[in-house]
């Protein structure tokens, strides 16, 4: 956008020499040198705790590194919160959105820039102008500048989180799983913009999970691994299988287990014309005993609808038979009854379904606690004994369930909150986007769990927003589009590109950026 | 329900009782929370200051008189307690306060008169709490808002009951705080049932749910647990305990104030936040409260022996609370950056 700020391509425009940094004695951070050059886009890869988070929060001042240093075109770089290094031209998309919900989009955009007014008032039309420029600067026609953040979906936050950033007009940009929230059509646009912004001589760090984002886009790669470099290349020079292992310091064997054995016939969960407001219209599916049946679509097309109805914490109309029997569910008592589990990751990823101040064992009990009381006791003895019976099956890592659930993993949380359905007796699991900014160690335990489970007898639902695992898990994948089921894949039939022709619908490619829609964060609190 | 797990597992049972303590213990030695820890060194050192003071202070009756001070509060905390555990408040509990000290002091006879009345006050304190329950669990409104009013309308029949403080209670029942039973306060029994049937409570499953839904609400209602019901509960317990606390009060009184529960939710709220139970909800727990209210009760004491008048107090309350929110967030700081928070 602005010419003069270019530097020379291939000039080290942020570089960190030697950074460490502790965390109560453990190395988050140790001995750290990255540089990154105008005109690049470089992949920054680790599981998660690698220390890529902190190595972005030490260089944008969130931090202060221990020890190390870190220069920005060559002069020392320290600034003391994003928002001045965003300023001095080091912008952060960071991974939790820090937008105020109440203010509209441009008044967060400019939050701490806005226009004024001589007698000191905020220059509305003014801003308004901006933002527009803006947004046709980058291509996005979907979003008004006075919507207000709490009324847009996931996808547009990011958005308007990018822009903010974009605003400043930064040298280097970086963007930490800025594409985690986002389908598929806009992960493509900001893939895009990274190598448009690129292309103008501005260096972009790109943090992400998903190789084949990184693959597309990335001229270099650099691997963190336990909080330290394990090394940087030429996007070219590497194959995706060594990138894992360099992330995982080991060979993974295999990130998609065997698919499961064939479903067997009876029908373990069936829905007719299961609608729900006006996001679920008449979606009819069914999921046989040991069957993992995964849903693609793009956001909002009515998946999560579908999996809060099932869990009664929507409204529904329409029939859901479990097992042969009819069931009318209306609340998350009514689904466990009969037989039903939820494990939701939010889109925001804030709450995953854990109670983090209490332990594993209870956390793992809370729903079987009738079960376990007695003369109005809870029966520690049964209670766990249960429960180490689950984290035996699960191999959840740690030994002891007294420990709070926050120390585990992340894996091993989302384990848990799986792990509790497995004690209530529920036959049919629903799993939302389970593995949800998940590195791919977590992910290849998470799949497993899944096929041993399906291969045991359970039915599973699994929704995920990475087409690659819809393509690798499930024995069938319905689409989704518009409220109600379109399409059906086995797994024979699928690929990648079969699914995203199916998920934008047979029409017209849909409008990058939904606007003014209710969030669907939170899950379903407003159900 | 429990399936294909059920049958085989019934083993453990028979070692539940006698560990459960020990694996509590343990599990409080492995550092889940220092805070109540925190409070009962707090309390020791005042109480340590107060016998300094005071002599003779380190004798049965005069830990009874302590206990005589601090019943009224401790039971009202232990109610307020169970409510901040699922991250709300109860106002109200001053309005149960003053209705049933009024009640007290012009209905209360005889025995037979006493016994009934002390029914009606204890089923208001529950028809409180299940009126504030409903509102706040089935409807969703804000406990602080919920609580503020159903506060001032129990405040109101108070005034109507018993217009200004006094009227009296009869001698055997107001007797009873101070009298000692098998060589020992009165008092200190009751506070030793408080906390036993606190314990109990803690293990049965609707303390288990309310500790869930304080931790997360959303995570806990997609394990099953009900909002409505645990809220129900909470605040019924609340109200219970409210109840109960106003008749321990109008024994010390020895009379009724349609006021007397204005003063007393500022130290309830004080007493669970000094005990180390979090605003948050989901930490923390009666054992801690104990020692705020011991902290409370010592610390007007104090006061008392260093001869300011007794507005100090008042004062003194709100600043300790303030130091409390302070020293609490400290600490839990504290124990977050040393029990290693790796953070990516």
């Amino acid at each position: 956008m602005n010419e003069e700020t270019i530097t020379a391509a291939g000039a080290d425009l942020l570089a960190t020499t030697d950074i460490s940094k502790t965390f109560a004695g453990v190395h988050a951070l140790s001995h750290v040198s990255l540089q990154v050059r105008g005109g690049e886009v470089h992949a920054l890869l680790g599981e998660n705790g690698a220390g890529k988070s902190t190595l972005v929060k030490s260089v944008s001042g969130v931090l202060r590194p221990d020890s190390g240093e870190v220069t920005f075109k060559g002069a020392p770089f320290t600034p003391s919160d994003p928002d001045e290094s965003s300023r001095r031209g080091v912008g952060v998309v960071f991974q939790e959105l820090p937008l105020i919900p109440d203010l509209t989009v441009m008044e967060n955009i400019y939050f701490n820039r806005q226009p004024m007014t001589p007698v000191g008032t905020v220059a509305r039309r003014r801003m308004r102008a901006q933002a527009e420029r803006l947004f046709a600067d980058l291509g996005l026609p979907g979003i008004s500048p006075d919507s207000c953040i709490r009324d847009l979906s996931v996808a547009a936050r990011q958005f308007v989180a990018i822009c903010k950033v974009l605003a400043d007009d930064p040298d280097v940009v970086i963007l930490d799983e800025a594409t985690s929230a986002l389908g598929p059509a806009e992960v493509d646009w900001l893939l895009a913009q990274a190598t448009r912004l690129a292309g103008q001589g501005k260096g972009i760090v790109f943090i992400s999970h998903r190789l084949a984002e990184v693959q597309e886009i990335a001229d270099r790669v650099t691997v963190l691994r336990n909080g330290q470099l394990a090394g940087t290349w030429d996007a070219s020079e590497v194959s995706p299988d060594e990138l894992v292992s360099q992330m995982l310091g080991r060979k993974l064997e295999q990130l998609y287990p065997e698919r499961a054995a064939e479903p067997r016939p009876p029908v373990l969960l069936s829905t007719r014309q299961l609608s729900s407001g006006r996001r679920l219209r008449e979606a009819s599916i069914e999921v046989h005993e040991g069957e993992i049946l995964g849903i693609a679509g793009l956001e909002g097309q009515g998946q999560l609808e579908l999996f809060l109805s099932l869990y009664g914490m929507r409204r529904s109309r329409g029939g859901i038979t479990v097992a042969g029997k009819p069931r009318r569910i209306r609340s998350p008592r009514d689904a466990l009854r009969a037989g039903i589990g939820l494990a939701l990751v939010p889109e925001d990823r804030k709450g995953e379904g854990i109670l983090p101040t209490l332990s594993i064992r209870e956390n793992l009990s809370l729903p079987i606690l009738a079960q376990v009381t007695r003369f109005g006791l809870l029966r520690r003895g049964v209670e766990q004994s249960l429960v180490a019976r689950v984290i035996a099956d699960l191999k959840i890592a740690r030994g002891d369930s007294e420990q709070p659930v926050s120390s585990l993993s992340g894996g091993n949380q989302q384990k848990v909150v799986v792990g509790k359905f497995l004690l209530t007796g529920a036959k049919l699991l629903l799993l939302y986007d389970l593995t949800r900014g998940v590195d791919v160690g977590t992910k290849a335990e998470i799949f497993r769990m899944m096929t041993d489970l399906a291969s045991q007898g359970y039915g599973i639902l699994f929704y995920s927003s990475d087409l690659s695992e819809l393509v690798n898990v499930p024995h069938r994948v319905a689409v989704m589009f518009d409220g109600t089921i379109t399409d059906e894949f086995a797994s024979g039939e699928l690929d990648q590109e079969k699914l995203i022709a199916a998920m934008v619908g047979h029409a017209q490619r849909p409008e990058v950026v939904t606007d003014d829609r209710p969030s669907t964060a939170g899950a379903g609190s407003e159900a | 329900m429990i399936g294909q797990l059920g049958s085989p597992l019934r083993a453990g049972d028979s070692t539940a009782g006698a560990r459960g303590v020990l694996d509590d213990l343990l599990t409080h030695a492995r550092g889940a929370d220092i805070r109540p820890l925190a409070a009962w060194m707090l309390a020791i050192v005042f109480y340590l200051i107060y016998a300094a003071l005071q002599p003779g202070m380190l004798t049965i009756d005069s830990l009874g008189t302590l206990a005589a001070d601090g019943l009224p509060l401790a039971t009202l905390a232990l109610g307020q307690g169970i409510v901040i555990l699922t991250a709300g408040i109860d106002l109200s509990v001053g309005g149960v306060m003053s209705l049933g000290t009024a009640i007290a002091a012009t209905h209360f006879h005889g025995t037979g008169s006493g016994l009934a009345w002390t029914a009606v006050v204890l089923l208001i304190g529950l028809g409180v709490g299940a009126f504030n329950g409903v509102l706040i669990g089935a409807l969703g409104l804000q406990p602080f808002i919920v609580t503020l009013a159903t506060w001032s309308i129990f405040d109101g029949i108070a005034l109507i009951v018993l217009p200004t403080a006094g009227g009296h209670v009869p001698e055997g029942f107001a007797g009873w705080i101070t009298d000692n039973t098998a060589g020992f306060p009165n008092a200190i029994w009751a506070l030793v049932v408080i906390t036993i049937l606190w314990l109990w409570f803690r293990r049965t499953k609707v303390a288990r749910r309310i500790y869930a839904f304080g931790s997360d609400r959303e995570g806990a209602r997609m394990a099953g647990v009900s909002a409505t019901r645990t809220l129900l509960a909470a605040y019924m317990l609340s109200g219970f305990c409210a109840a109960v606390a106003s008749l321990f009060y109008a024994m010390q009184i020895t009379g009724g104030d349609p006021a007397a529960g204005d003063g007393l939710i500022l130290p309830s709220v004080a007493a669970v936040v000094i005990g180390g139970t979090s605003l948050f909800g989901g930490q923390g727990g009666f054992v801690g409260t104990i020692a705020g209210v011991l902290t409370l009760t010592t610390l007007g004491n104090v006061i008392f022996a260093v001869n300011l008048s007794s507005y100090w107090t008042v004062l003194a309350d709100g600043l300790l609370l303030i130091l409390a929110v302070l020293a609490g967030g400290g600490l839990h700081g504290l124990q977050q950056r040393f029990s290693g928070g790796r953070r990516s």
